[in-house]
């Protein structure tokens, strides 16, 4: 027991008292507790880091993650909590550290370009944003990708190209001929080249899917909102026709090769098809549930500017929220594993939008330059041009209110678990919208993720 | 302890296309 006598003693035992604390649960960790006893998953934001405790490891866990720290690492189970980052010094300024991460957003060795091969597309879903006026992309944009990338990639290390649209397998041939040039400047330059391709499916058969296999597009997105007519009354031909047999049919067609490649398929639910994801989910099981490389994602259909906004039967936030990790969970449950979008999104910046990075640039058929691919009509949007040479005009006022109206602005976002992995900026046209505070679903709903992330951990 | 995910650098992870706008625009 200390006896102190007047209060210049007292700061002395208390000074004393605070150097002797030596390390602090991470202001960046998130915990959940796993049903059945199975004991506990831990999550930090800050490097990405997820492990699993069981329930006889929990108790000392949780003693050691108490919020007053501890002043040595006593323990097999502390030494682990600070080697994956869950204890850290309390001398590390985390605040900062998360500040750092946000500004080496701006290095300049990647670019991120998400390409318009053409604008023009063979469906017409219901609930589709988009408004098509511009069809393949023109010769003098093509030469002017060329000639940036050629230009650029002496200082890249990482170089990543989203494809999408439109339906780019509309426009395979500038698909291809991009492709060429810039698998040659990446290899040329010795960059990490990577893309990823959002389709329909509807023209993905075996052959198209070999080839872009050999341009180095091994991510894919399709999406499938239901079995049979549930699916072809919500994304159908432009002339009406079906759909959803020939995409089943490409996916089972793809299934039979050897290569890796990773397949999210996209279930966009409301209130129409909500009662009919449960029989998706048994469809799914029986075709794809032993093959790692198809995973599946649910997401709520927005109100995103398209002509029949009004009338889509969205789903209201609360369901919306519970649905997507509900879903999640039955899909788990069944052996079908969960996208790799959902943990990618929980690495750090892994939830920072595209348009919120500042060497991240859409490329529309035409040669115009955005920032963003749900809002082509914004006039903040229009962020300037590529021409022929390679050149770009850029309008830097409009690229500085995409790219820091996250985090800057916003203490909540600043003092948030989350805080690295979105940096306030998972929708930046979503703040600039509504004015509210774009979190993602995985953050709002941490717990069940983790859940989730450990169930499918075990197949 | 079971290691799901080993942790990173996180600068190291500056650099895919996924619309996932939390919510209705209007």
């Amino acid at each position: 027991m200390i006896i102190v006598g007047n209060e210049n003693e007292c700061k002395e035992v208390y000074k004393y008292m605070e150097k002797k604390v030596k390390y602090v649960p991470s202001r960046f960790n998130a915990l959940s507790h796993l049903d059945d006893d199975q004991g506990i998953v831990l999550f930090n934001s800050y490097n990405g880091a997820i492990v699993h405790f069981t329930e006889k490891e929990k108790a000392e866990v949780l003693a050691s993650l108490k919020r007053a720290g501890t002043e040595e690492l006593k323990n097999e189970t502390q030494k682990d909590l600070y080697e994956n980052g869950f204890l850290v010094s309390e001398q590390v300024d985390e605040k900062r550290r998360a500040q750092f991460l946000h500004q080496s957003l701006h290095r300049t060795d990647v670019m991120h370009l998400v390409l318009l091969p053409t604008e023009a597309c063979n469906f017409r879903c219901t609930y589709c944003y988009e408004t098509f006026p511009r069809g393949k992309m023109n010769a003098d944009t093509i030469n002017g990708l060329k000639a940036l990338v050629k230009e650029k990639a002496t200082n890249l290390s990482n170089l990543n190209i989203s494809w999408f649209g439109g339906e780019p397998l509309l426009a395979l041939d500038v698909i291809e001929e991009l492709s060429n040039s810039f698998l040659s400047s990446a290899k040329d330059n010795h960059i990490h080249y990577s893309c990823d391709l959002v389709t329909n499916g509807y023209f993905l058969t075996k052959d198209v899917f070999q080839k872009l296999l050999t341009w180095e597009i091994k991510q894919f997105m399709i999406t499938v909102d239901g079995i049979g007519e549930v699916h072809d009354s919500r994304r159908h031909l432009a002339g009406g026709g079906k759909t959803f047999e020939k995409i089943i049919d490409n996916l089972k067609a793809i299934k039979e090769l050897p290569d890796p490649f990773d397949i999210t398929i996209r279930v966009n639910f409301d209130e129409n098809n909500l009662l009919e994801t449960a029989k998706l989910i048994g469809f799914l099981k029986e075709h794809f549930a032993a093959d790692k490389r198809f995973g599946v994602i649910f997401r709520p259909v927005g109100r995103w500017g398209g002509e029949n906004d009004d009338e889509l039967p969205v789903c209201s936030r609360i369901i919306a929220n519970h649905k997507i990790w509900e879903f999640t969970d039955e899909a788990v449950t069944h052996g079908i594993g969960m996208s790799s979008l959902i943990d990618g999104s929980l690495m750090p910046s892994g939830s920072v939008c595209y348009a919120a990075k500042p060497h991240s640039l859409v490329v529309a058929s035409d040669g115009q330059l955005y920032k963003c691919t749900v809002s082509f009509n914004e006039e903040v949007n229009k962020v300037g041009k590529i021409h022929e040479d390679g050149s770009l005009d850029l309008d830097y006022d409009k690229i500085a209110s995409w790219v820091t109206s996250g985090e800057e602005t916003d203490l909540v976002c600043q003092s948030c678990f989350y805080r690295p992995a979105c940096q306030g900026n998972h929708c930046p046209f979503y703040r600039m919208q509504t004015g509210e505070r774009p979190c993602p679903y995985e953050k709002r709903n941490i717990k069940k993720v983790l859940n989730l992330i450990w169930k499918n951990s075990l197949q | 302890m079971r290691v799901l995910r080993p942790g990173t650098i996180p600068v190291n992870t500056a650099n895919k296309i996924m619309k996932s706008v939390p919510g209705n625009l209007k």
